[in-house]
């Protein structure tokens, strides 16, 4: 099976921002566009001994739930997305915690970026 | 085919320790082609700390990482002029202690604070040190007042800018970085800049050294040169030579100054939009480890907030109460290696026991303060930390930093080839002259015998300019 990294990071961002507004208590801000398109543009510029085991584990992170919910992560409700966010995040593997890390800074700081302009 | 670029010297890299270095040889007549990976942007172009500043003028976006018992996050310029160009300009000079130490420990020559007080005189003339007019903003002030309850030093540092007041009667900071200093002046001595062009490697071929570089377009080229100075910066320039088959100790003793940060939270409104940088620093505990208040915008007090994500509606409704703050200590060491068939070096890390508790010090001393001066909330940068409401919760504090959950980032890298006449450890003699190479030279942060302690970049530009000045000579 082969990875699309952009689907593979929709999902993935869809889920931190949700997972953001949900603590923020404002369902109605769901942008994920700018978020999505800075995490793509991080992963680019990233040093480059780190881009392949990178998409390593996004490739992992993807296909792992078709065992328990028939579908790759990308492919779930986004309320699912969440769970298996939240649940990478709290991991006892540091590779899992780092892996979630990167996406939620990125999309914080884009997320909030954005925002400040708008606002 | 590579286009071919034939000069007398070439320095490679174009911060502070490159600027200077090229802007004096060229002043004194010498023919110079300056090399700098990055863009030549204006200062000003993109606001500081934007999505836009990260994505042109940071090197890898700032997803850069040393890895080992601790992860620790750095970021470095990669634009013409370097880290100055995106940096706060927070200024010191370096105390005698610390040269002193240096003196003993690699045997430098020449290398007192009366030695080194002409070369800051001249650096500081052309790239000029303010300190803040008026009241200090309110998120500095509080550090600041802390500090003064608990009876701690604390300073108020002068920058590398120039203030202004706007129409508005607001203050204004202009940046001092090398773009608006020491570039010109390169330029109009008759300097060459070419900006946008990477160098991966140089050999010594019939007496003059052969520089293969790649323009942005992707097109090869050759720099045939007498001289090369290097000045990539503490991580780029052991890397290049290593690359180049130079390694007698070089990138093996990488220091930094590790930093952890706080988010504190106060009942009354501190973090006011248009107000100067914060400018405070607590210096009581030097050199063990420093104090001090950082930029304050939402997006990035909302970073900073990540390890506490269920407080971020805090960000989102009450972020005027709240300030970034950090403490720095001096542990802390890595060396730098090339990944055989990738461009990026990898840094490795090592933060021993040592290191680890006087963060964990810091941070307790940081807390101190930030209670003492009324903070109602404190949020550590450590994953899983409770948030910190009074002393007794400082007390609870672990007295190691934990490696795995706290995040560590730094600033300020130095000390990857070090100067000095003890061959076993240094790279190059007391003045930047590699060790047993001919016509090579360092020219940068690397040069530095360990910490400095204070922000570096004073201490970057005057050696650059002793050494610069001692070559001429
Ligand atoms: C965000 C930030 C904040 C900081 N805040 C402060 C502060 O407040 N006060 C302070 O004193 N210091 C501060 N510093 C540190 C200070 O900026 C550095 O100490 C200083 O810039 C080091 O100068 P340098 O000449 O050694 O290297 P750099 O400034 O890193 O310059 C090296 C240059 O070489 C170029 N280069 C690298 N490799 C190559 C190559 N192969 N080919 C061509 N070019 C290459 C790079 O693109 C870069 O422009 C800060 C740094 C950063 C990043």
């Amino acid at each position: 099976m082969g990875l699309d990294f952009r689907q593979c990071s929709s999902g993935i961002v869809g889920a931190a921002v949700a997972n953001l507004c949900d603590e923020i208590k404002s369902p109605d801000r769901l942008q994920t566009h700018e978020p999505l398109e800075f995490v793509l543009s991080q992963y680019d510029r990233m040093p480059d001994y780190l881009r392949l085991p990178f998409k390593l584990i996004a490739w992992i992170f993807d296909a792992a739930p078709i065992l328990v919910h028939g579908r790759p992560f990308h492919k779930l409700s986004l309320a699912t997305r969440q769970q298996i966010f939240l649940n990478w995040k709290n991991s006892s593997l540091g590779f899992k915690r780092d892996f979630i890390r990167f996406f939620d800074t990125l999309v914080i700081f884009a997320w909030y970026s954005e925002h400040e302009l708008t606002t | 085919m590579s286009n071919t670029i034939t000069t007398a010297i070439t320095v490679i890299g174009s911060g502070p320790g490159g600027a200077i270095t090229a802007a004096r040889l060229a002043e004194a007549g010498r023919q110079v082609l300056l090399v700098e990976e990055g863009a030549h942007l204006p200062q000003g172009s993109v606001p500081n700390f934007s999505l836009k500043e990260i994505s042109q003028k940071y090197r890898n976006g700032g997803v850069t990482v040393g890895f080992g018992n601790a992860k620790v996050a750095y970021v470095e310029g990669r634009v013409v002029g370097g880290g100055s160009e995106v940096n706060r300009g927070m200024y010191h000079r370096i105390h005698s202690e610390t040269l002193e130490e240096w003196g003993r420990s690699h045997r430098v020559d020449s290398l007192s604070l009366d030695d080194l007080r002409p070369h800051f005189d001249a650096c500081e003339s052309i790239t000029r040190v303010s300190d803040l007019p008026g009241v200090p903003p309110m998120t500095s002030m509080k550090l600041h007042e802390g500090a003064q309850k608990l009876g701690w030093k604390s300073l108020q540092v002068p920058r590398l800018v120039q203030y202004e007041k706007n129409d508005d009667g607001r203050l204004i900071d202009h940046k001092e970085a090398m773009s608006t200093t020491w570039i010109p002046r390169f330029l109009a001595a008759g300097g060459t800049l070419l900006a946008d062009t990477r160098v991966s490697r140089f050999k010594q071929h019939s007496g003059k050294w052969h520089v293969d570089a790649t323009t942005k377009g992707g097109q090869p080229l050759t720099i045939v040169t007498d001289r090369l100075f290097l000045a990539c910066g503490a991580i780029h320039t052991p890397a290049l030579l290593r690359r180049s088959g130079i390694k007698t100790n070089i990138g093996n003793s990488l220091r930094f100054h590790p930093m952890l940060k706080v988010v504190a939270q106060f009942r009354e409104e501190i973090n006011l939009l248009g107000v100067p940088d914060p400018v405070h620093q607590v210096v009581e505990y030097d050199p063990k480890f420093s104090l001090g208040s950082s930029m304050s915008l939402r997006p990035l007090l909302a970073l900073s907030m990540c390890d506490h994500q269920e407080y971020m509606h805090e960000v989102e409704h009450n972020w005027k109460q709240m300030g970034i703050y950090y403490t720095q200590t001096v542990g802390g060491y890595a060396s730098v290696r090339n990944v055989p068939w990738f461009r990026d070096p990898l840094v490795r890390v090592k933060m021993d026991e040592s290191s680890l508790h006087e963060v964990a010090d810091g941070l307790k001393h940081l807390c101190q303060a930030l209670l003492a001066s009324g903070a109602i909330a404190i949020y550590p940068g450590i994953a899983g930390s409770a948030v910190i409401h009074s002393q007794a919760d400082v007390d609870r504090l672990p007295d190691v930093l934990p490696p795995d959950k706290a995040n560590l980032s730094t600033l300020h890298l130095f000390s990857s080839c070090p100067m000095g006449e003890d061959r076993v450890h240094c790279a190059t003699d007391s003045f930047g002259n590699v060790h047993g190479v001919d016509r090579l030279h360092i020219a940068d942060a690397s040069l530095l015998c360990g910490p400095t302690v204070v922000n570096p970049q004073g201490t970057v530009m005057a050696v650059a300019h002793r050494n610069v000045q001692h070559f001429l000579n």
